[in-house]
């Protein structure tokens, strides 16, 4: 009889903690959902996809390793011997580039690609949720940079475009998915830039006509032309080239009178000049205090305003520091501006026989340099070398903006602009000939090791 | 759905198990309770035992007859029943921990006897061990349980309870605090690569999320190790690290009011900044002179800003031929005169001084107990403006109900605490100070140290601007750094007894902390004014200033809090079946939820008076007053929010056959918002199986020589979770950007099948006690088998990604602990020896990382497969060079000074391997001796089989910027041929070569022995009691001293380190306490 009643009252006990934790588990697989970081976000809005390309830190960080390499930059012993040593190796063209078995030049531009990878597999399933122009402009956005990265890398890392060996020549690995696991051989010079062509060709159509001055990190469409017509430039397809600098000059055109800059603070371009089509700053090397050559500070004229906005000169030393980075933040600009597109324009229609309408295009620009009243305008009588003019234009104007590279690989495949590179460095002496093997950097090692791709002879 | 189903599916049969069990158990309570039959022959002898501490009955206790023909243990309240044949004799009652009892019977005096026993005062008492979800005698266990007892707990002095188990238990080793292990304990050896490292730490019953320092030590009843499987497999996915459990004081019923007060003052010595290996003034200066010939302030000087010491000041007026070359070699040998260290100690540093007092109260009623205690401890730090003081309460009480049948306890647990951060460390430019800096002149008078280029901004003082000098030692005076913390717990627990022997438990505590810092710079800090001039502007034409930061106070605000609620459900049954058999079953479930939140940002403009700021422009960016570059305004404003939640099911049983054998299996299912739903569908199980046999109570085993001799087996599983990566592609909402847009990074890549680590240990140990306790100890080996391990694999860099952080790497270890006590002399004079002994190994078996080069070995990123995680690599050393001091190593096994190659080099016989970096055996060995009321204990620690890595002269440290760092080696560089006999310093070359530097303080020159002895700490204590001295008012009084941190007594290697040290070694503590029981 006890035992009974025992038995019932124990059961009922257990009901009710049965029932509690039947309560506590309903729900289970809800209650587990919680995101653990209000911060972390499973991407599946425009707004969340938005957010990665709005990285402009990452986004507008460029690899400016061989930029050491060009001759507009000098570096005297006791600075050179300040900088780290893949700095001082890049310095003279040294075979092995010491930065260690990684490299961010290579690594930040393809976590870019898998950024905007990422967000273009991405915005495809949103098709149905969202405003359609709200995600062709993160398409449009998401192609410019994956066409800006691929370039980049191709410039340091793959041989120099040339039209007759391009279809031979090693370019870079194209990724285009998100696939962790893939791996992607090097693709053919041709292949590299046919890829930068046809996502930039893609992009503009799905990019707004502009964007507002006060937010370059994002592309408009004259970014996607200016960049478009630097490729084509690039390529040597001068008809292209001027066609896009054309386009990109319809959307915007700005130039800076120099006259309304103040020379004497340390940094006269502060913080954005409306110049500037696209911000982005060059990997930062510590490369304290860059400086010129005195041989080039002498090609700028007296009345060149950019011999006083552009460089310091120490009284005592008589070292020429460049201080004319077009973002102030002390880092080398590596941006789109819109005198690069003019120069562009100039030379292409040099070359293309159009002196006129090129030394017009030069003339706007340089009206913008010189102080008020004293600038004489170039004219084809007064000219005998237009092309050669411009070059050397285009040199003293973008100078530090990450372009000297490339344009010495294009250039010394011409043998009338081929050029000996020379170094003094700590006594010894350095030359880097016309279209050496060095042109090319080396690829990383760990990516050698994981992808077992061909690496550059140097 | 099917989450829910297969839910069920685990829960269902448990329940039915358990009924049909407790059916069982009904029936035979009832057999118990009414003995009507009485053996034919002989007689049966009844009554009950009791423990003489608390009058709380002994259940398992031991009757037998002398002849031992007749044995029982007493059941749950603790009354025996015994059959005897004879008709007198002498009955033998013992318990573990308690004193064996001889009670003579005859058919005239056959009960019911009222036993009452004495606790055994020798060395092996009883000892129960908490797991966080029961208590149970240490004899029944089958796992690796280590109990510091209160005495022991309170031997050492702290203010926070985890520096009391230092070189109390075994397999308990403390090093460094790591990012993944901030109390810096490792149970064992290290069980994980990349996950969280640390110990589990429950507080009663639930996982303490609250900063440890919270507690006091004095509210510590003890502290459980949980260490194998068996012991930890309860705690699921979080007891990989092992487990320590702290329990609290609870009052006792039946107890008249006890009330202790404990309190000591505890003073550090100066830390002895000399130890530090600091290239002397002079050889700096020396170095200063070497780079300013080789051009090195060039770039420097021409910015016309940046900050130069003193002695490069005096080489510029030097070159400038403003000074002679006589006057400036005087100037540069009074700067070498001067140690800034002279000055730190004098300005900088103090004497550390902690207090503490304790009080509490404890007693109980026969339906009632309660326990409350308040603490205060306040400490100076041996940096001069730290602070730390801390009001604690706990206070707990327990109400018994329904005749006994239903407890109800009530627990809170409050602590306040304010911590002042005002100490400064001097700094020069924008690094480090420079050795020969002057803080203060002969008068004691602040000392101005350069934080830009002298003369700039214009020391002809430019009235636009705040002045800029920097003085640190004003600065002392001006800090307000201020971190206020409240933190609290507050528990209820509901038990009832269904039946005798089952028992429905809920229990649930909530606790709350909330910390409130508050950095308050004055406009008179040198970082109000610097900031507010670096972002004033100055228009060139007209004269305006502007200034985007006011005038004003800056203030820096951070708050964090935390809320964690842990709900538990649990059904406990415990029972002696037929009096052979002991049951103890416990099933159950818990939900928890963490949150953690955090917010910070900066006002400037404030005015600490009215509390009032001014409204700034973040967005805009403003040119650098110095150096022109732009960038806006630091807003410091952050958010953050964590959730953590977890479900978990659990179950454990131990079943004892005749209180000798036992066997015990426990498992543990969690579910985890950090899991995918793929791994949280799975529900799979962590368990744990355990045995134990004390051969010393069978009854072929005769026990002269060891009265007890118990073994033990276990194997299980328990799991470990890395916070850091989650199973989807996750991104992080990161800050704005510069226009002022949200951006994310992709945090980590997805990871779908993402689970928790588990690592597998078996665990055989044996238990020993020789005659009269004299000597007793245990002896305990395991394995490890840790899979699943996050570990890092190879991807090309092209993916995006250089490496995928998954479930990829898997571990073996193995190891020993032996413990010991020995009671040397027992006699009026008392000599107690402990020794424990722990040796641990663990080597990695899987790694998907292919190390990329020499470096990656050296660096330790890459675990190598077969050897230790923590093991040590070096490049193999050869010498200098006899011609030009540079070090040699091997390239591809040909001796070699190509350091780029040989740092990125892949081949492996270019290293050797020194061994693992953390001490594979460790222990130590405490002797206390008593005598009357006085007592003395040494503890001594030992680390051995080691190494570690010297530091040395690093010349790219020693010429980064302006002022870089230096090492006292400097002073044994190679200078001239001839000198590589005598030294492995290399020379000194400029430019430095990053290389070459990492070549020589990663090879094998360097690596020394880490073997070392150190005495810990020494106690002195004398004790009086009312017993020994009527007369006095109090129980018992205690005053005791204590001294710790007494340094290396012997080491293995020759350059007189101390490898336990990061800078310098621990500062002497000497405390003196008293200790009162009314």
């Amino acid at each position: 009889m006890n035992n009974v009643m025992k038995n019932l009252l124990l059961s009922e006990y257990l009901l009710i903690l049965f029932l509690i934790v039947l309560f506590l588990v309903t729900g289970c697989a809800k209650y587990l959902d919680a995101v653990p970081d209000k911060s972390l976000a499973v991407p599946n809005s425009v707004a969340d996809y938005q957010a990665l390309l709005e990285n402009e830190i990452m986004f507008t960080d460029m690899p400016a390793l061989a930029e050491i390499g060009t001759d507009d930059i000098y570096l005297p012993d006791a600075l050179w011997a300040g900088q780290p040593i893949f700095v001082r190796d890049a310095y003279h063209w040294s075979k092995d580039l010491n930065e260690g078995v990684t490299s961010l030049n290579w690594n930040n531009p393809y976590k870019k690609i898998y950024y905007a990878n990422l967000v273009l597999d991405g915005v495809d399933k949103l098709k149905n949720k969202h405003n359609a122009t709200d995600i062709q402009v993160l398409k449009g956005w998401a192609l410019f940079c994956r066409a800006h990265a691929f370039y980049d890398l191709q410039e340091i890392f793959g041989q120099p475009y040339r039209p007759a060996s391009a279809n031979n020549d090693l370019g870079i690995p194209l990724r285009l998915n998100t696939d962790l696991q893939e791996k992607t051989p090097r693709a053919t010079v041709e292949t590299t830039f046919q890829q930068i062509v046809k996502d930039l060709e893609q992009a503009i159509p799905l990019l707004p006509d502009g964007v507002s001055k006060t937010d370059r990190s994002k592309p408009g469409k004259p970014a996607a032309y200016a960049l478009l017509a630097r490729v084509c430039l690039t390529m040597q397809n001068y008809d292209r080239a001027v066609l896009n600098a054309d386009r990109c000059l319809l959307y915007d055109n700005q130039l800076v009178d120099y006259n309304t800059l103040n020379a004497t603070v340390r940094a006269p371009f502060s913080p954005l000049i409306d110049e500037v089509i696209y911000n982005a700053v060059q990997i930062s090397y510590s490369t304290r205090s860059w400086q010129i050559g005195q041989d080039f500070y002498q090609l700028y004229a007296a009345d060149d305003l950019r011999k006083t906005l552009f460089f310091t000169v120490d009284p005592v030393a008589k070292t020429v520091v460049f201080k004319g980075f077009y973002n102030a933040v002390l880092a080398g600009f590596d941006g789109l501006a819109t005198d690069e597109v003019y120069l562009i324009k100039a030379e292409c229609e040099a070359r293309l026989g159009h002196d006129a309408i090129a030394l017009d295009a030069l003339n706007t620009l340089l009206l913008k340099r010189f102080k008020t009243g004293e600038y004489v305008p170039y004219s084809t009588g007064s000219v005998s070398d237009v092309l050669s003019l411009i070059l050397l234009e285009r040199r003293k104007e973008c100078l530090f903006r990450n372009l000297r590279w490339s344009d010495l690989r294009r250039l010394n495949q011409d043998v009338r602009f081929a050029k000996t590179l020379t170094r003094m460095v700590d006594g010894q002496r350095y030359q880097l000939p016309p279209n050496n093997p060095r042109y090319t950097l080396p690829i990383p090692d760990d990516e050698i090791r994981a992808n077992k791709i061909q690496q550059n002879i140097r | 759905m099917k989450a829910k189903n297969s839910l069920m599916g685990l829960l269902c049969p448990n329940f039915r198990t358990q009924l049909g069990m407790i059916t069982l158990f009904i029936l035979m309570i009832n057999s118990c309770v009414n003995p009507r039959a009485i053996a034919q022959s002989g007689q049966r002898l009844r009554g009950t035992v009791q423990s003489a501490l608390d009058g709380e009955a002994l259940k398992g206790a031991t009757v037998k007859t002398a002849d031992q023909l007749s044995t029982v243990q007493t059941n749950e309240s603790g009354a025996f029943s015994l059959a005897v044949k004879s008709h007198g004799g002498i009955l033998l009652v013992s318990y573990v921990g308690y004193k064996t009892l001889e009670i003579p019977y005859s058919i005239y005096s056959r009960g019911p006897f009222k036993i009452i026993l004495q606790p055994n005062t020798g060395i092996l008492s009883e000892v129960t061990v908490s797991t966080g979800f029961q208590t149970l005698p240490r004899e029944r266990a089958t796992g690796s349980f280590s109990v510091i007892e209160s005495a022991l707990f309170n031997r050492s002095v702290s203010t926070d309870v985890i520096g009391r188990l230092k070189g109390v238990s075994s397999g308990l080793l403390f090093g460094n605090a790591t990012a993944t292990n901030s109390l810096g304990i490792t149970i064992r050896g290290k069980s994980t690569i990349w996950a969280n490292s640390q110990p589990l730490v429950i507080l009663d019953n639930f996982p303490y999320e609250g900063d440890l320092n919270n507690i006091n030590p004095n509210d510590v009843e003890n502290v459980t190790i949980l260490k194998d499987a068996a012991a930890a497999s309860i705690w699921g996915t979080r007891a990989g690290n092992g487990v320590i459990v702290i329990t609290t004081k609870k009052g006792k019923y039946n107890q008249p009011v006890h009330v202790s007060f404990n309190s000591n003052v505890n003073i550090g010595r100066k830390p002895n900044l000399y130890d530090e290996r600091k290239i002397s003034s002079s050889d700096f200066i020396a170095a200063e002179k070497f780079q300013f010939e080789k051009g090195k302030y060039n770039s420097y000087i021409a910015d016309g800003y940046s900050a130069l010491t003193p002695a490069v000041e005096i080489l510029i007026k030097e070159r400038a031929g403003t000074i002679t070359q006589a006057r400036s070699a005087v100037q540069l040998n009074e700067l070498a005169r001067h140690d800034v260290r002279d000055d730190l100690l004098k300005y900088f540093y103090r004497e550390s001084i902690s207090q503490q007092y304790a009080l509490s109260l404890s007693g109980g009623s026969d339906k009632q107990l309660y326990y409350v205690s308040g603490g205060y401890n306040k400490n100076l730090g041996q940096a001069i403006g730290n602070t730390y003081d801390r009001a604690s309460l706990n206070a707990s009480n327990t109400y018994s109900l329904l005749n006994r049948r239903m407890e109800i306890s009530t627990g809170i647990l409050f602590a306040k605490s304010t911590t002042q951060n005002n100490a400064v460390s001097p700094s020069f430019g924008n690094g480090q100070l420079y050795p020969y800096a002057m803080l203060a002149d002969g008068n004691g008078n602040a000392l101005p140290i350069a934080k830009y280029r002298t003369g700039f901004p214009g020391t002809k003082a430019n009235v636009n601007l705040l002045n800029w000098d920097y003085k640190p030692l004003d600065e002392l005076g001006f800090a307000d750094n201020t971190m206020g913390l409240v933190d609290y717990q507050v528990s209820l627990g509901l038990k009832y007894k269904i039946i005798p022997g089952l028992n429905a438990e809920l229990k649930y505590r909530y606790g709350n902390g909330e910390t409130d810092s508050k950095n308050h710079y004055s406009q008179d800090t040198f970082f109000t004014r610097n900031l507010i001039n670096s972002y004033t502007q100055i228009n060139a034409t007209t004269g305006t200033v502007t200034r985007p930061i006011p005038l004003g106070e800056i203030m820096n605000v951070s708050n964090g809090k935390y809320n964690s609620q842990n709900l538990r459900g649990q059904l406990n049954f415990d029972s002696n079946l037929k009096e052979k058999h002991q049951l103890n079953l416990l099933a159950g479930a818990e939900v928890g939820e963490l949150n953690t939140r955090s917010s910070r940002y900066n006002l400037y403009g404030y005015d600490s008076l009215r509390e009032t700021s001014l409204p700034i422009d973040f967005f805009n960016s403003y040119p650098n007053y110095i150096t022109g570059a732009s960038a806006v305004i630091p807003s410091g404003l952050g958010l953050g929010s964590l959730t953590n939640r977890t479900i978990s099911f659990f179950g454990n049983g131990t079943y004892t056959y005749l209180g000798r054998f036992s066997l015990s299996a426990s498992a543990r299912s969690d579910g985890s918002n950090l899991f995918g739903l793929k791994t949280n569908q799975k529900w799979a199980p962590l368990y744990s199986v355990g045995t134990g046999w004390t051969v010393s109570r069978e009854k072929f085993y005769s026990p002269a020589l060891l009265p007890l001799l118990k073994f033990r087996a276990t194997y299980g599983y328990n799991g470990n979770i890395d916070k850091n990566i989650t199973a989807f592609l996750t991104t992080r909402v990161t800050s704005t950007n510069r226009y002022g847009a949200i951006y994310s990074a992709v945090l980590n890549p997805p990871n779908p099948d993402l689970t928790w680590e588990r690592i597998g240990q078996l665990n055989l140990a044996a238990d020993f006690g020789f005659k009269n306790n004299r000597v007793a100890g245990s002896i305990e080996y395991y394995r490890k088998n840790g899979k699943d391990l996050i570990g890092d694999a190879l991807l090309a860099p092209t993916s995006g990604y250089t490496s995928f952080r998954g479930n990829t790497a898997a571990i073996k270890g193995k190891g020993l602990d032996l413990s010991l006590q020995v009671l040397v002399i027992d006699a009026a004079f008392k000599w107690n020896t402990m020794g424990l002994f722990s040796y641990t190994k663990s080597w990695i078996t899987d790694y998907k990382m292919t190390p990329v080069s020499n470096a990656d070995y050296i660096s330790g990123i890459v675990p190598k497969i077969g050897r230790d995680m923590s093991g040590i690599y070096a490049y193999k050393w050869v010498g200098l060079d006899g011609q030009t001091g540079d070090p040699l190593g091997y390239l591809n096994g040909v001796v070699s000074k190509d350091y780029a190659k040989m740092v990125t080099g892949t081949n492996l016989n270019d290293l050797e391997y020194k061994g693992p970096s953390s001490p594979p055996v460790f222990g130590n060995l405490m002797n206390s001796f008593s005598y009357r009321g006085w007592s003395l204990s040494l503890n001594l620690i030992y680390k051995l089989g080691y190494h570690f890595r010297r530091e040395s002269v690093n010349y790219s440290n020693l010429f980064s910027g302006t002022s870089g760092t230096g090492h006292s080696d400097f002073a044994k560089r190679w200078q001239k041929p001839g000198d590589e006999l005598r030294t492995n310093v290399p020379s000194m070359v400029y430019p430095a070569n990053a290389n070459r530097d990492s070549f020589y303080l990663s090879s094998g020159a360097l690596v020394e022995k880490g073997d070392h002895v150190r005495l810990q700490d020494v106690q002195l204590s004398y004790s009086l009691s009312k017993k020994q001295f009527p007369a006095l008012p109090f129980k018992n009084v205690q005053v005791y001293g204590y001294v710790s941190n007494l340094g290396v007594i012997w080491r293995a290697n020759h350059a007189g380190l101390d490898p336990d040290a990061s800078v310098y070694p621990l500062p002497l503590n000497t405390a003196l306490g008293l200790k009162i029981d009314l």
